[in-house]
């Protein structure tokens, strides 16, 4: 059976000092690959089976106080003790689990109210109507912001008593004849307050599911809707069996890099809710930049790291498996 | 003619260098950047702005304010420290990082010449002598006096149109409250009631307090815990000084915190939410009949840019319990207990020891330290600065000047004295990883504040994480630190 080299298989082209040259033209770029990301990796995983914190380690700080000096060995000489202890706790550490379970909720949430809305607003933005251009800028503009001032933004609206959606609340309060106004909770209860972390970096992020998304909806060749308007289909048809299938790619694009950008989500969270009302809002990063830099357990972080990383690859595998998986269901239904 | 024209040019010369040197005499950094860090906004980092043009004026340095959000301004500050950029000369914190900043000798030592610049003397010897040095050492400036206090309005509270339904519905007369079930008593009297202030009317709430988590909420927590577990005559409140155990969870706290929660009910309920940033802003507009806080709103409560109820405003030591836990004794006891708490103990300047620019440095947090100008920050709102010199304290003509009226400027400074100089006072947590004891607090308070858990659960695990911390760092280590800190003698 005839088979295809892959690439690694197939000769590399060209004269020796071609090949010489082609490796010392890559040499810069691989080193700085090198330094700054596979070496701090590597060394982050090193830390995290040692007990590396601010202050130096409990041998050394107990030897101090005993007025004499720790060994010097350990980790990379630098007088840590290799320990299990990092990752043991992260099965018994509370606060981590329940802020990977916030997270979790944030990637799963997050992504589909922004997959669903972005698409809503991509499909209505590639119709021609009066004043489009306008409107394409106008959707665009909460992606232009900071966080920071998307997450102030977003705490001044939803503010439960002095906010704009307060205010409307209140006019409803009246229309209904109520004798209690409607306050939302939106930042004071712990349910609500997951839900709004949602809305607010939705209210960011959509216009960039909707921008990467219009220009898929855009390659689609106008023939093949033609064609399938001559067969009879009506615009529901249209959608399911034409541009959703075609917008697969596109959308697991979007839905993976939204996916791993919320995983690290903490800016939102730090301005609206410090991470409560209790520990209902606060997200693995938060919990990382707090075990790193306000309690200096590096050997922790960086051991809560390596399990996000985990966590992320598995998001994006399973993810990913999911798409394949639709695209070979529906050529064996084509076929 | 030759000799001449040398001459001309040697006086010339002698003419420019002697311009050169007085030059130099008078501005003696000139070329040298000091690079300031503080927390962000008016309060503490606002001065700094206000009154660096003087300094570059006068010794031609230049001043580079890098402000942070309180929440992340330690972690700038400590990787600064730890990655040995020094990207900060002065640093203007909190007082109760001292044993991560001094103990590793990250900061300058004061010399007594330094001190002296700035009147030592006069600063309350509480600010001088162990809120700004670590061991026997000083390693900064005074600079602001705090310690929690209790407001309430006195124009509704101190006898008046309430009086006389309130002692019929509680059995005693409406008066300051000296106990936490009394505090507890005036909110609940006053939530929601329509009453007048600055001649409107309108419903108020009873209490506004911090609750909002990664703030400073668990200064107000800690405020409420002390009266009900700090043990009179032992001076160690946060642990025991035997074996470092945490105390965290002993029935004392537990009850504090249950009444901590309690309060949250005759509050706004964005109030778990709520900083003092926004107490700071909604008490002084006279929404609510207690408030607990830093000696800063008495300033802010004369502001009529920020407040409408001036002159109404009633200052009180924390209030205290008829019974407290004696984890020694492992009871309770039937006595009247008040432990006003030295929250957070100011924020103090001090010089990186690895700085370049040293001298102007240290001239600097000289200048912002001297008794003249923190005299009157003190009087002034949103500086942030409350009083931590006699100067200030004993002058009442300063504070009346500022707008104060007498009464309200007599009874303010009382409540400082009798805060600062009270017997059975405790002082904030100042040990190597404060930051992540009190972190821990925070969340496991705001969890019970938010209904998540009960009081007795939030704090076992904050026992269990202290436990963990100290294990961590290192059980001798840190009793050794936190017996010094808290001046036991065994």
């Amino acid at each position: 059976m005839l088979r295809r080299q892959s690439q690694a298989e197939q000769p590399e082209r060209g004269t020796r000092e071609d090949r010489i040259m082609k490796r010392v033209f890559l040499s810069p770029t691989v080193a700085l690959l090198l330094a700054l990301s596979i070496f701090p990796m590597i060394w982050s995983l090193g830390i995290s089976i040692t007990d590396m914190q601010r202050g130096g380690s409990t041998t050394q700080r107990e030897a101090a106080v005993e007025g004499r000096t720790a060994e010097g060995a350990g980790f990379l000489g630098q007088s840590y003790s290799i320990t299990t202890r990092n990752y043991s706790q992260l099965f018994k550490d509370e606060r981590l689990h329940i802020a990977a379970r916030n997270t979790l909720f944030y990637v799963i949430v997050g992504v589909a109210v922004q997959y669903l809305i972005g698409f809503a607003l991509a499909i209505v933005l590639n119709q021609e109507f009066f004043g489009r251009s306008f409107f394409r800028t106008l959707f665009l503009l909460p992606m232009m912001m900071t966080p920071v001032a998307a997450a102030y933004t977003g705490r001044m609206m939803f503010d439960s008593r002095v906010s704009p959606i307060a205010h409307v609340l209140r006019m409803v309060s009246r229309w209904l004849e109520r004798d209690k106004t409607i306050v939302a909770p939106w930042l004071t209860d712990t349910d609500w307050a997951r839900v709004t972390i949602v809305l607010i970096d939705s209210w960011q992020w959509i216009p960039f599911m909707t921008l990467i998304l219009l220009a898929g909806l855009q390659a689609i060749p106008d023939d093949i809707y033609e064609a399938a308007r001559v067969d009879g289909a009506n615009a529901l048809q249209l959608f399911r069996r034409i541009t959703f299938p075609l917008m697969l790619p596109v959308s697991a694009t979007v839905i993976l890099i939204r996916g791993l950008e919320i995983f690290k989500i903490i800016d939102i969270i730090v301005v609206t809710t410090g991470g409560g009302p209790g520990s209902s809002t606060e997200s693995l990063t938060m919990y990382i930049f707090s075990v790193a830099l306000t309690f200096g357990n590096y050997g922790y972080a960086a051991a809560i790291s390596y399990m996000l990383l985990v966590l992320v690859i598995i998001f994006a595998t399973v993810f990913l498996a999911l798409v394949r998986l639709a695209q070979t269901s529906r050529v064996r239904t084509a076929t | 003619m030759r000799r001449v024209v040398i001459l001309v040019l040697l006086l010339a010369m002698l003419a420019v260098s002697g311009t050169v040197t007085t030059t130099a005499q008078d501005k003696p950094f000139e070329g040298q950047k000091v690079v300031v860090v503080t927390q962000t906004g008016r309060s503490i980092g606002g001065p700094v702005e206000d009154y660096a043009p003087e300094w570059e004026e006068m010794t031609g340095g230049e001043v580079e304010l890098q402000q942070f959000a309180f929440g992340e301004l330690y972690e700038k500050m400590i990787t600064s420290f730890e990655t040995g950029s020094i990207d900060y000369d002065v640093l203007i914190y909190p007082a109760d990082w001292a044993g991560d900043f001094m103990a590793p000798g990250y900061l300058e030592p004061m010399s007594q010449e330094a001190l002296e610049a700035i009147d030592v003397d006069d600063v309350i010897p509480l600010y001088s002598q162990r809120i700004t040095a670590w061991g026997d050492t000083v390693y900064a400036f005074p600079y602001d006096g705090d310690s929690h206090m209790m407001y309430y309005r006195k124009d509704l509270v101190d006898g008046g149109e309430y009086a006389a339904e309130f002692e019929e519905k509680y059995g005693y007369p409406l008066a300051e409250p000296k106990t936490w079930q009394q505090y507890r008593d005036i909110a609940e009297f006053f939530n929601n009631r329509e009453v007048e202030t600055a001649g409107e009317t309108f419903p108020i709430y009873g209490v506004l307090e911090a609750q909002r988590r990664g703030a400073q909420s668990y200064w107000v927590f800690l405020s409420r815990a002390a009266s009900y577990a700090k043990i009179p005559g032992n001076p160690c409140f946060f642990f025991s000084c035997d074996d470092m155990t945490p105390q965290v969870n002993n029935p004392g706290w537990v009850r504090a915190l249950e009444g901590y929660m309690d309060i949250a009910q005759f509050g706004p309920p964005e109030m778990i939410n709520y900083d003092v940033a926004d107490t700071r802003v909604h008490f002084p507009a006279g929404t609510s009949v207690l408030n607990i806080d830093w000696g800063d709103v008495g300033p802010i409560s004369i502001n009529p840019d920020a407040s409408i109820i001036k002159g109404d405003v009633g200052f009180g030591v924390l209030p205290g319990v008829d019974e407290y836990w004696d984890y020694e004794k492992g009871e309770w006891v039937a006595e009247y207990n008040q432990a006003p708490f030295i929250a957070f103990g100011g924020w103090i300047i001090s010089v990186a020891a690895g700085s370049d620019v040293k001298e102007a440095a240290l001239d600097f947090a000289q200048f912002m330290a001297r008794p003249e100008l923190v005299k009157v920050l003190a009087v002034s709102p949103d500086t942030g600065i409350n009083p931590a010199r006699y100067s200030q304290l004993e002058d009442i003509s300063l504070w009346v000047e500022a707008g104060f009226d007498e009464e309200s400027a007599a009874d303010y400074l009382d409540a400082i004295l009798n805060t600062i100089n009270h017997p059975n006072a405790v002082l904030d947590l100042r040990i190597t990883g404060s930051a992540e004891y009190l972190d821990a607090l925070d969340v496991e308070v705001s969890r019970a504040v938010a209904g998540e858990i009960s009081a007795q659960e939030a704090l076992d695990n904050v026992a269990a994480q202290w436990d963990a911390i100290t294990d961590r760092l290192g059980r001798e280590a840190q009793l050794e630190q936190y017996r010094a800190a808290v001046g036991w003698e065994g």
